[in-house]
Order: structure tokens, then sequence, then C-alpha cells
């Protein structure tokens, strides 16, 4: 008899839930709590420099139509706050609303454990199928976009190419010799922010574009162990590439951080490159000017073969709501606004765009910083490629530190690329993938 | 036959004790040694056997890790045990600013390990840094303190005694605070010289004092991990990776079984090396 019981309010409880899951919109339109409710959100301090205006303007918004408060609580970046993240989850302390990375740093965390699955609420709908497949673990989804997604390439000052007239490079041969024209007129080559070891790793990911056009299933052969960087030459390639860059830096690479490289890009002489996203833009916006964002540009890692070339695409943070919630419902009334309509709006009104955005109907507006406004091309002629980190969940975790080895000289590409197939060793393992025991 | 020596207090009384120290370091040093040999994510685990350890020592940053974390207990002991003694001998004899001075010299270990991580690091910054300012003002050229990977270690060495010298020399200074002055007078009447009573009053006197630092400094040395990880990351790339450092990061990485291994290992490098360490010492020791 009791057992009954159980199953009649279990079965209650999920009709419930479905009916405010399967027309989610019809709920949440007249929701307005009567009480406030306040929403725990985690998130790293390097996003909220860029966005946290428009979080700001959402959560007041969200204040006013559902009477749903967001309460902010700050991480660091880096694999320190990776580590902070993954151990909150673990000790059931995470906050109600997680930003965190899509792709394979997600798959790190175990979602099916900890964050609610989103696969079956109408609002998933508005977002592209694209940025879906980067929050989908085992054929669930568990994650929204929070901004628009970005391109890693090389940014340059636009003003430095017009006074040396210099073309945008096609080839690395001819980057190679344009960053030597730099260095001739007094500048300095390229910027390293090794401060930031993260930031190394730029050059070798976003050539992920070229290794893919020259081998197309690399992801896939190198998730099933059949495929290595040491031994696949266009895979080496990023290696190589990454340590040509080694005399061309400004001398204390070492020890520049990311926040020093927006400076030192403004100062005489400064560096004429840096591999970076195009978060570039609106970072430098604000930290410096939108008069100093416009004076540069970004082009895409060069290849070997004048007709490939093409962007490495990264997917934007996404939104996570935690399972164990007491509040899942009032975060899924959130998380439904920001992909709407008007929560986009509110958000392009207070943040800018870092490439086309991953909401249905949203278009990149047109008062974009130019540099991302130029990258819309490529986009249409479908010279873009996912970064490898959203194709497989396979990614060496000392890789940033393996970057400055190679970069700084220590190891050559191919020892890195070696020792970087070692560390992706260690991971598969971790993960339990198939063709690695 | 020795007649078995009847006790007032029941062994019951160690209970409390035991307890304590088998809950808090007994048991959970088990449970580390069987979550040593899983794949483990904080909530499921798969059992491994010896994976973990042979993965671990094929971890390309242990090699340089391993030379690194001896270096580093090594260098730091030395020099804490040299210069902890001057600054005692100086602070116990008969100066004006005895008290001032003994507490400047402490308080650099008042100060958290992290924040000396990033005040120094902000100090040894290769074109902002104090440092190199400094340098640059008796005309001497810049060093990347912590970017050239040839002596980045070295500089968090530097920090290390210059925080952890003050704990010696107050150790110091107990140890010769306890010697008899008559020892010195006697020396003196017999025509020693300072030198001479340093080396054959004082030294020998103090060497149980020398011993708490030796292995003190020693066991901290070979554990180091708040001040590297504050002040370079283990960077750059590898260069100043310890045991702890790498541990460390393996745990960031998600790797909770094989950095438990680590930790297994680590103690027991340790244990190997500061056991006998301790008895060959107090071996020396001499009674006052």
């Amino acid at each position: 008899m009791k057992k009954k019981q159980l199953a009649v309010w279990m079965a209650a409880a999920a009709a419930l839930t479905g009916v405010c899951g399967g027309t989610m919109s019809a709920c949440a339109e007249e929701t307005y709590y009567d009480e406030t409710v306040t929403l725990t959100l985690l998130v790293d301090q390097g996003w909220l420099d860029t966005y946290g205006e428009a979080l700001e303007a959402l959560s007041d918004a969200a204040l006013e139509k559902y009477n749903i408060e967001i309460d902010l609580e700050n991480k660091t970046n880096g694999s320190d706050g990776d580590n902070l993240v993954k151990t909150r989850l673990a000790a059931g302390e995470m906050t109600d609303l997680l930003i965190f990375n899509s792709g394979a740093q997600l798959t790190a965390l175990n979602p099916a454990e900890y964050f609610v699955d989103l696969t079956d609420y109408d609002f998933m709908d508005n977002v592209q199928e694209i940025f879906k497949e980067s929050v989908t673990i085992d054929g669930k989804v568990y994650g929204t976009p929070v901004s628009s997604s970005n391109v890693a390439g090389i940014v340059y000052n636009k003003q430095v190419y017009e006074d040396l007239g210099l073309e945008i490079p096609k080839t690395w041969d001819e980057f190679l010799s344009n960053m030597e024209a730099c260095e001739a007129a007094g500048y300095t080559g390229i910027m390293g922010t090794c401060g930031d070891a993260w930031s190394s790793q730029y050059t070798f990911l976003a050539d992920y574009y070229n290794v893919a056009a020259a081998e197309p299933d690399f992801a896939a052969e190198f998730e099933a162990g059949t495929a290595k960087f040491a031994t696949t030459p266009a895979a080496l390639r990023s290696w190589e590439k990454l340590s040509d860059l080694q005399n061309h830096m400004n001398s204390d690479y070492m020890a520049t951080t990311v926040t020093d490289g927006f400076d030192k890009m403004l100062e005489e002489n400064a560096p004429v490159h840096w591999p970076m996203t195009s978060q570039f833009f609106s970072y430098m916006d604000s930290l410096s000017s939108r008069e100093d964002a416009e004076m540069f540009g970004i082009f895409p890692i060069p290849s070997d073969d004048e007709s490939v070339n093409g962007f490495t695409v990264w997917m934007p943070n996404g939104l996570y709501i935690n399972n164990d919630s007491e509040n899942v419902e009032a975060a899924l009334t959130f998380m439904e606004f920001w992909v709407s309509e008007e929560g986009m709006d509110v958000f392009k009104e207070h943040a800018q765009a870092d490439g086309p955005y991953l909401i249905e109907g949203v278009e990149l507006p047109e008062d974009s910083y130019e540099g991302v406004l130029e990258l819309q091309s490529y986009f249409d002629e479908g010279k873009t490629g996912l970064a490898l980190e959203f194709l497989t969940a396979l990614k060496g975790a000392s890789c940033d530190q393996i970057c400055v080895e190679c970069i700084s000289g220590a190891m050559t590409a191919e020892e890195a690329a070696q020792v970087y197939d070692e560390d992706c060793e260690k991971m598969a393992q971790q993960l339990g993938l198939e063709g690695w025991e | 036959m020795k007649k078995k020596q009847k006790t007032i207090y029941s062994g019951w009384f160690l209970a409390p004790a035991l307890i304590v120290f088998g809950g808090l370091f007994i048991l959970p040093t088990v449970i580390s040694l069987f979550f040593s040999m899983t794949v483990w994510d904080l909530k499921s685990w798969r059992f491994v056997g010896l994976d973990n350890f042979i993965n671990f020592f094929s971890e390309y940053s242990l090699r340089i890790g391993i030379k690194n974390t001896f270096i580093y207990a090594i260098l730091t002991c030395v020099m804490k045990v040299v210069i902890g003694m001057i600054f005692a001998v100086i602070l116990t004899s008969k100066i004006r600013t005895k008290n001032l001075v003994r507490s400047i010299v402490f308080f650099p270990n008042l100060i958290s390990t992290v924040a000396v991580g990033i005040i120094f690091s902000a100090l040894m910054h290769p074109s902002k840094g104090l440092f190199n300012e400094i340098l640059g003002m008796v005309g001497l050229p810049a060093v990347d303190w912590l970017g050239n990977r040839n002596i980045a270690l070295y500089s968090v060495i530097m920090v290390d005694v210059w925080k952890g010298v003050g704990v010696a020399t107050v150790i110091y200074i107990a140890g010769i605070s306890a010697i008899p002055k008559d020892y010195y007078e006697a020396a003196s009447l017999d025509g020693a010289t300072g030198l001479q009573q340093f080396w054959k009053i004082t030294v020998p006197l103090c060497r149980s004092s020398m011993n708490s630092v030796i292995i003190l400094a020693f066991i901290g040395g070979m554990r180091t991990f708040d001040l590297i990880w504050s002040m370079t990351g283990g960077g750059p790339g590898f260069a100043t990776d310890t045991l702890a450092s790498v541990i460390y990061k393996q745990y960031a990485a998600g790797f909770y079984g094989m950095s438990t291994a680590g930790n297994v290992i680590m103690f027991v490098v340790i244990a190997v090396i500061a056991f006998p360490l301790f008895n060959y010492l107090t071996s020396k020791e001499v009674e006052v």
C-alpha cells in the first residue's frame, strides 16, 4: 500500500514538472513570484570584466519581470577556478546557477551528476544546434550560451600594417616575414603573455582549422587513440608554428600577463601581433577605449597553403543549473528569459559581440567592432571550424604549460607534441575512453 | 625475572588520544592508500591497481619535480640553519636594540605565505619590479627573476628563506639562552676567544635546537607548495614544479586517484628520509 502511495506521489510530481517542462514558455509568462527569489550565480572574474554590466542589466530586468534577483559570486579564471568549481560540486555547495566553459571542460565536470537536463524544454529551440552540441553529453543538453561565439587567430595592429605596407598573410611563411618587417621597423614582432600560461595556447589551438583541413577525421581518430600529434604531420605543424614565435616576442614575455598585454599593445614600438581570441576587442574597449579597440583587426592562423584560410571557432561559456538547487524552477525561468528575444535585447544593449550570436534570430549588431563585423564573411562562406575541444572531450591537462615550454624553446616542437600526447593519454584513461587501457 | 610493575592509571586513559589520532590520522591514511589505487571522481571509483603509481612516475613534470624538491629542501634547510644561527648569536649578545630586532626577524613569518608570494612576484617583475629598478639604478643589468628557468627556483628559495629564517632564529635563541653562562665564564678565564667559544660551546650545546631546525626546515622544504604556487605556478613551463605542485595539478585536473597516489609517494619519501635523519641527528646530541 505504502509503495503504491509513493508511486502516486511520484507520478503527480512528474506530471507537475512535466507541465512546467513541456510548455515552459506558457508557464513562465505568468510567473511573478510573490516573494523575491534570490538565485546565486558563480562566474569567473574575467567573464564579469566584459559582460558584468550586461548580466546586471539582465538581473534588473528579471527582478522587475519575475521578482527574481541574481546574487553574484565570483571566482578566479584558469585551472584554479576550475578546481574550485569541481570541489564545490563534489561538496554539494554549488550555487543555483553556474557560468562555465562548454566543450571538453564541461565534460570533465560530469554534468549528468550535477546539472539539470534541459533537453526537453521548449526554450532550447531558441539555441542554435552548434552550441547545443558543445553542451551535449550522452545525448542530453545541459546549458545555454551566455554570450556570442568567438574565434581565435592573430590580432594585428592595422595602423602599423598600413604604415609598413604589409598585407594580411595567407601563409605561415608570409606571416614570419611580416613579423621580421615589423621588427626591422623597430616594433616587436608578436606579443607573448606567458605570465598567464593559458594564453600561450592560442597559436596551437587556433591552428586546428588548418589541421582539420588536411586531416578531416583527426578529432575522431585522436579520441580513439589512433592519431597522435607527434605522428600526424599536419597536427605537428601546430606545435612547430608555436615554436616559430620564440625569438619574435617581447623580452619580458614570461612575466607579462594578459592584462599587461592590453597596455603593452598601445605602447610605443608595441608588439604588432598577438595570438588571441576576438574577445580582444571588447576587453580592449573596457580596459582602454573603443577607439583603441578599432585600431586592431584579426586574421586566422595562416596555413601553408594559400587556399586554406579560415577561423577556428570557440563556443561561449554556458549557463548551467545546479541539480540540487532549491530554486530550479526560478532558475529555469531566468534561463528562458536570457535566451528569449527580450532578454537578448537587454544583453546586446550592454555588451558587445565577439562573433555571431548563437540564439536563433539574433543578428550580429551593426554597431559591433569592425574587427568582429569582418568575421561575418568567414561565417557566411563557411570558412570556420570548431576548436578541437568541442569535437572531443580529450584535452591534456597540462596543455598550457607544455605550450609555454614550446614557445620558450625549452622543448622542441617534436618533444612538445610527444609530451602532449602522453598528457592526453593520462586524461583518456581518467575519462575511461575506449582503446586507451 | 622482572616483575611486572603495577601501574596506577588504567590503559583506558589513552583512549581519547587514540580515538582522535586514529580518526584524524590513521583512518584517512588507510583510506587514501585505498583510493590511490582507483580512478576516483569523489563520488564513484574504479579499481585500477598500481596503474596510478606507474602513471605518476611517468609524469613528465615529475622528473623535474623530484629534482627541484630536493634542491629546494636541501638549500632552504642549509640556509636557514646557517643564517638562523648567525642571527641567534647576534640577538643573544649584548646589543641594544635586541628586542626590536628580534621582532623584525620574526616578522615575515606572520604574513600569509600566499601574500608573500604575490608581493615578491611583483617585486621581481622583470620590467616593473622594484628589484630590477634598484639594479638599474646602480647600473647592473636587469634579471628575469621568475621568468628565467635557470634562476626561477632559486628566486623562490630566497623568498622561502627570508620568510622562514625567523622561526629558526627563535628556536636557536631558546637553545642558546638555555646554555649556562658558567661555561662561557670558565672558557674566557682560560683565554678562549669569542670564535672558540662559539665553536666549542655554543654549537655543540645548542645541537638539539639545530636538529629541530634541520628537521622542520627539511620536511617543510620537501612539502613546499604555497610559495611556489603563488610565485610561479610551477612555471615557466615546468621549471619550478615540485612534488607537491605536480600533485596539486593532478588534483586540479580531476585526477583524484592519481593525486592521492602522489601524496602516498610523497609521504613515503619524506618518512624514509626524515626518520633516519632524525635518528642520526639525535644520536649526536649531548647533555647540557
